[in-house]
């Protein structure tokens, strides 16, 4: 079925997944036949997530006072407390400032960088997209094995509709968190059905969805052909633009053939269920899903999620917060404005402990999903007010396959630089590299 | 093609016309000896004895006005410091530096306030001899800029579809959103691939390719739209049948002839967890409606629907829900079709309505049933495929015998792809399409089936998703040149249309006859009049004015602003496109963005603004008696835009005029910026007021160096409140205060003093004008070489009244849209980015 709107809004349902219902009955039940062959202990793969919370948590609501174990939690982090003996928060670190108050703090999230233009004397006209390899793409160079998706990058929210707003840097700057390398950004795709679609592939019945997978196979395949002979006609930096292309048509695939291997695995009708859907919430919690099944059914993992980008305009009306979330951390010490930060903070807590309760409840190989997985949860600053890059938050939640000890606080050197946990995480998924960034060091988890 | 040797001759004349205007004397720059002049770099004219004292006088001014703070040694402003101590004689090793000086000087913004001004005679002096001397140092040198190949964006690629297939789609349903830069999301560089893009290109080559040519193998789906909360349906919806009240129209692809099951669901308040029916208690009838005939209808309401509403809603809900659902049968392709009410207007007038937006009460059931969705199901028992629009557009021949068929899968597909790739097509372009035919015709399919499998194709081909260009052989890297006149067809169309070349546009390319006398101009006037250079008016507004942003940010806090619905927010967005479109296309003068003493108003928005006299749902041309509401600073779009949801905010709207009005942004925030709060810490005595705190914050140099340039255009826009409503007096119920000063100097008091103040300096607005619409017609970020032709460009339209036709066309004769230079074969996309200086 070809699924069309227009005009109105930008949500498709597809019938019996209609309403206020936003759980995704369908594609759970489908998740037995994909994870039929059964994993041993031993077999079960390592999964990688990073959640990135846009403008910032006031660090007098998040970080815990006391070092080490059993610390009490600050309000925003409370509803963790089911996770805590597969936590580790940390303070005391420092973000980079990534060249620029709100671009920066999400772009260099996972490589400690940013982008690599400044815009020192370069007046407003510079659009060099350039940044480096970020962490998740250097753990999935180690765990995504032969996963369809080798990584997915997924949000709530592009700069599509925030004409102006890219502090006169290239928007991709807002729209990825993750980069394959230092010239190719993933942005991050914010539209559930097409995330859907790119793990189980086109909907339909099995044969029609078997011939449309074969015809995209025979399409990719005869566009590499034509892209190869237009290559030589062109000049050297066209050139370098069908290069990106064909390397990213190799990508798609290569993720296809995955895919095709996998897909008889996949009985029934598989019908996406939604499109972008109108209530936020609903967004989180279908994203969310999406993510766990994405690593319940081993089609990715490594994933990026941005619940928000950087600066985010979203108000928050169906928590009691009509302002945006921008405005609201200019919170000027405002009382009343500090207690609406704090609840944006805690709701997104609450969606991420929603998450890791999935995970928690999913059988594993010998263990659970949460097991078997690390989360790093976190911001580019703590205090949105000020821009501050000093003690932003990070929490890591998941057994990591016995490697995180949890239920500790671990309280950073002073300004010790973020690269340093990226590193460390680098290190926790078995990706041995010696530095990421501006790393002066590993992080002592 | 000997065609393009001629027109390219005909245009280096052109441009060489151009640039030696630019200049005081004579001279013969032409841009093919771009290099050669370089290599030698001897400057149009020794600088004579005259020029030395003239420059010297012009190094007194810069010392006494600006060196103070601009020089080698103290690092103002401190983000980007600018040294103002460096040779006049060679001003292009700075030239970013010296058009900043230009834009800040042509504002009247430097020297900053409280520091002595030069009197309006010498800005004048000293600017119109530094942009001359700008323009004289680049000629010889000047390059056409650098492109490289385009990639379709998502709204491109929706128009494209639409101009080959007759198809509507929404586009932002397949494929991400693009990489914005410089503003745009048409700028080449930033138009990036991902592996998430390239698979949506190819589901979606699939998915279209179905759909234009139809699909009888179709499974039944759902396809819901849905209505904004916040839409108001108490009244006439525009584009519904007279008589009917609420509801929505939508535009639905249906795949094949055959059933389908057509349904409308009913708001049902507190969120949708009441499951009864609003006005419940009267009958009401619910039709639906096919290119606007009335297929089906029902009554929903009435005492037997009350009695089980009272008993039990969710029976209510079921019962009601199946009565809205008539199947009917539909033939394949686009209808409009229409869920509404029929109206009973007399017995509308005991409903109370507290407010003008009819989504606030928590269930009504005194009130009236409004709709929350539409839904599209089917198709069932398929007949077949009719004829569509699409499929006429396609199927240039119909085979008659099998013999026939492969000749005619050649006939449509080659049609298909000179359209799509925008030039005349070779045998080897159409063996991939057709090998694509012929595999599905091997595996079975029909002779539709293998068109499909060929259309699917060449919307796979890069030389559909790319705007390709060539370098003619034997030009030298570094060598500016004429592009080709579909080159050119293509550069227009999508400058115009954001979408391909029509016919017409292409036949007279592809016959090299584009560039004779009086063709382009008359291609432009009719490109400008035709419905598709809607795309110009929406994506260029949607983005220079930020449009887009109406849907995502404004959201007033709906119990402070209790008539503000989603009518109004979509009827301040196209209040903005109708007015520009207007002076746009009735060739009017680019001021009246300002100034104009009209605007176009329905009832609701008139309503809104407090304008009498305009009644019905249509958008018309209004004369406002109100100078304070006169053009763009009067819009509601973008009075809302730059308001938060609880109130207004001067500095977002300072910013936005300074930034979208005048090009002069303020620098962003410095690393550590003080709050006012710690500003005011460790003051001798503390702020009471927030004038107060502003000014302790002000004490601190870079917060003053842009709130004192931010705030007064601020305020007094403080008139209008936070959705556009006029106002005189503030939340605090006292008299909102507008006075302030401008970084000219100039006393501001209000709305139509602030436009008065930018209009009393034209070229500022009308170069910023032109300066956005030049980087979207080029789809690059503007360098200090393209300063001359911005200037040209708004030189030649102030003879004009400052037309905004006059400033397209100027861009189109520019030499950066006609040329373009071959590039080093070792530049990177990045390097071409960023375009530096030479």
């Amino acid at each position: 079925m070809i699924i069309t709107k227009k005009h109105l809004s930008r949500r498709t349902f597809i019938r019996g997944t209609f309403g206020a219902a936003v759980a995704l009955p369908l594609l759970e039940s489908m998740v037995p036949a994909l994870t039929a062959q059964s994993r041993t202990a031993a077999s079960a793969p390592f999964r990688f997530g990073a959640i990135y919370m846009p403008n910032g948590v006031f660090p007098d609501t998040w970080h815990p006072e006391a070092a080490g174990s059993d610390f009490q939690f600050k309000p925003v982090m409370q509803p963790l407390e089911p996770f805590r003996d597969q936590l580790v928060t940390i303070s005391k670190m420092k973000a980079p400032w990534g060249s620029s108050v709100h671009l920066g703090a999400s772009s260099a999230f996972l490589n400690g960088v940013g982008p690599v233009a400044t815009r020192e004397g370069t007046g407003d006209a510079f659009g060099k997209i350039q940044s480096k390899k970020t962490v998740d793409q250097y753990v999935a160079d180690t765990v995504a094995g032969d996963t369809p998706l080798r990584s997915i990058e997924v949000g709530t929210e592009d700069m599509g509709t925030a004409v102006g707003a890219c502090d006169g840097f290239p928007c991709t700057f807002f729209d990825a968190l993750a980069w394959r390398d230092d010239v190719s950004p993933l942005p991050v795709g914010i539209n559930p059905r097409v995330t859907f679609e790119r793990m189980f592939g086109e909907t339909g019945s099995t044969e029609q969805r078997a011939s449309r997978l074969k015809e995209k196979q025979s399409l990719l395949d005869s566009v590499t052909h034509e892209t190869a002979k237009l290559r030589k006609t062109l000049g050297g930096p066209d050139r370098a633009i069908l290069d990106e292309y064909l390397s990213n048509i190799r990508q798609v695939e290569q993720q296809l053939d995955r895919m095709e291997s996998r897909l008889g695995a996949i009985t029934g009708n598989a019908e996406a269920p939604v499109g972008l859907p109108e209530a936020f919430d609903d967004h989180m919690t279908i994203t969310y899903n999406l993510m766990h099944l994405a690593l319940q059914g081993d089609i990715s993992r490594v994933f990026t999620f941005a619940v928000g980008h950087e600066a985010s305009d979203r108000g928050y009306a169906h928590i009691g917060i009509p302002e945006t979330h921008h405005s609201i951390s200019h919170h000027g010490n405002d009382t009343e404005k500090l207690a609406k930060y704090a609840k944006i903070g805690t709701y997104q807590i609450v969606k991420f402990s929603q998450f890791l309760a999935k995970l928690k409840e999913t059988r594993d190989g010998d263990g659970t999903l949460l097991d078997h997985s690390l989360l790093y949860w976190g911001s580019g600053m703590s205090n949105g007010n000020l821009h501050d890059r000093s003690n932003p938050p990070a929490v890591l939640v998941g057994g990591a396959h016995g490697r995180l000890k949890g239920n500790r606080h671990v309280v950073a050197k002073q300004d010790e630089p973020t690269a340093n946990l990226l590193l460390a995480l680098a290190h926790l998924a078995g990706t041995e590299i010696e530095s990421l960034g501006p790393s002066s060091g590993r992080l002592d988890l | 093609m000997k065609g393009v040797v001629t027109s390219a001759a005909l245009i280096f004349a052109g441009t060489a016309v151009m640039l030696a205007q630019t200049a005081s004397g004579p001279r013969t720059p032409t841009v093919t000896r771009a290099r050669a002049q370089s290599a030698a770099p001897a400057r149009a004219g020794a600088p004579t004895a005259s020029a030395a004292a003239e420059a010297a006088k012009h190094r007194a001014w810069l010392n006494k006005n600006c060196v103070g703070c601009h020089n080698s040694k103290t690092k103002s402003p401190p983000e980007a410091p600018v040294n103002l101590e460096t040779s006049l004689d060679d001003l292009l090793p700075q030239a970013d530096t010296w058009e900043r000086v230009l834009r800040k000087l042509g504002a009247r913004a430097m020297p900053p306030q409280g520091m002595p001004h030069p009197s309006e005679g010498d800005y004048v002096g000293f600017t119109t001899w530094l942009s001359g001397s700008l323009d004289r140092a680049w000629e010889g040198k000047s390059t056409p800029g650098r492109y490289v190949m385009h990639r379709l964006n998502r709204s491109e690629y929706a128009n494209a579809v639409r101009d080959l297939l007759a198809l509507d789609i929404d586009v932002a349903d397949w494929l991400p959103s693009d990489g914005a830069n410089f503003g745009f999301d048409n700028i080449a560089a930033s138009l990036r691939t991902s592996p998430l893009l390239l698979e949506r290109y190819v589901a979606a080559a699939q998915r279209i390719s179905a759909m234009a040519v139809g699909d009888p193998e179709a499974r039944p789906g759902t396809t819901e739209y849905l209505i904004s909360r916040e839409f108001s349906q108490s009244g006439h919806i525009d584009s519904l049948p007279l008589g009917t009240r609420g509801g929505t129209m939508v535009r639905h692809v249906f795949p094949a002839d055959a059933e389908y099951k057509l349904s409308g669901r009913l708001m049902r308040g507190v969120e949708e967890g009441y499951a009864g029916v609003e006005g419940n208690d009267t009958p009401h009838t619910f039709i639906i409606t096919i290119d606007g005939a009335e297929v089906y209808s029902a009554q929903v309401g009435g005492p037997k629907d009350h009695e089980v509403q009272a008993r039990d809603m969710n029976e209510a809900k079921v019962l009601i829900d199946a009565r809205m659902t008539g199947r009917v049968a539909v033939t394949a392709g686009p209808h409009d079709v229409g869920f509404t009410w029929k109206e009973r207007p007399a017995q509308r007038q005991d409903v109370f309505q507290p407010a003008l937006r009819d989504s606030q009460e928590v269930h009504m059931v005194g009130g009236q049933p409004r709709l929350r969705a539409v839904n599209v199901e089917g198709p069932y028992n398929v007949k077949g495929v009719s004829s569509t629009p699409s499929r006429e557009r396609l199927f240039v021949c119909r085979p008659a015998s099998a013999a026939e068929e492969a000749a005619c899968a050649d006939k449509i597909l080659m049609n298909l792809a000179r359209r799509a790739y925008r030039r005349p097509v070779t045998a080897a372009d159409g063996e991939a399409p057709l090998g694509f035919y012929k595999q599905a015709r091997e595996n079975g399919g029909d002779f539709d089936a293998g068109i499909r499998s060929g259309v699917a194709r060449i919307l796979s081909s890069p030389s559909f998703l790319y705007r390709i260009e060539r370098d003619p052989a034997g030009v030298r890297p570094g060598t500016p040149h004429t592009i080709s006149d579909l080159e050119l067809a293509s550069r227009l169309s999508f400058f115009l249309w954001s979408s391909i070349p029509d016919q017409k546009l292409l036949d007279l390319a592809a016959a090299g006859r584009l560039r004779e006398p009086g063709i382009l101009a008359a291609q432009v006037r009719r490109m400008i009049t035709d419905e598709r250079a809607d795309a110009l008016v929406n994506n260029f507004t949607g983005q220079w004015l930020q449009l887009r942003n109406l849907e995502s940010k404004v959201a007033p806090d709906l119990l402070l602003f209790p008539d503000f619905d989603d009518n109004i927010r979509k009827a301040f967005r196209r209040e903005t496109e109708l007015f520009f479109g207007h002076i746009m296309r009735e060739n009017r003068s680019a001021l009246e963005l300002l100034s104009a003493d009209y605007t176009f108003l329905n009832e609701r928005l008139a309503k809104h603004y407090g304008v009498p006299g305009v009644y019905g749902e249509r958008f018309r041309q209004v004369t406002l008696t109100d100078p304070n509401r006169r053009g763009l600073l009067g819009h509601g779009s973008i009075l809302s835009l730059t308001s938060v949801a609880t109130r207004t905010s001067p500095v977002f709207r300072g910013k936005f005029v300074l930034s979208t009005f005048l090009n002069t942004p303020p620098a962003p925030p410095p690393p550590d910026v003080p709050t006012l709060e710690e500003s005011a810490k460790g003051a001798a005595t503390a702020p009471k007021t927030v004038r107060e705190q502003l000014e302790l914050h002000r004490k601190n140099a870079p917060c003053a160096s842009c709130h004192r340039l931010l705030d007064p255009p601020g305020f007094a826009l403080e008139n209008f409140n936070s959705v556009g409503q006029w106002r005189d007096t503030g939340p605090d119920g006292a008299p909102v205060d507008t006075a302030g000063v401008l970084a000219d100097g100039s006393k501001v008091d209000g709305p139509a003093a602030l436009r008065n103040a930018i209009l009393s300096r034209p070229d500022a607005f009308v170069s910023t004008l032109t300066e956005r619409m030049l980087t979207y017609a080029l789809g690059r970020g503007i360098e200090p070489v393209d300063m001359p032709v911005v200037r040209r460009v708004v030189r030649k339209a102030a003879q004009n009244d400052y037309r905004i036709t006059a400033i397209i066309m100027g861009i189109i004769e520019s030499a950066p849209f006609q040329m373009r230079t071959k590039l080093e074969p070792a530049e990177s996309v990045n390097s071409v980015a960023r375009a530096t200086v030479e």
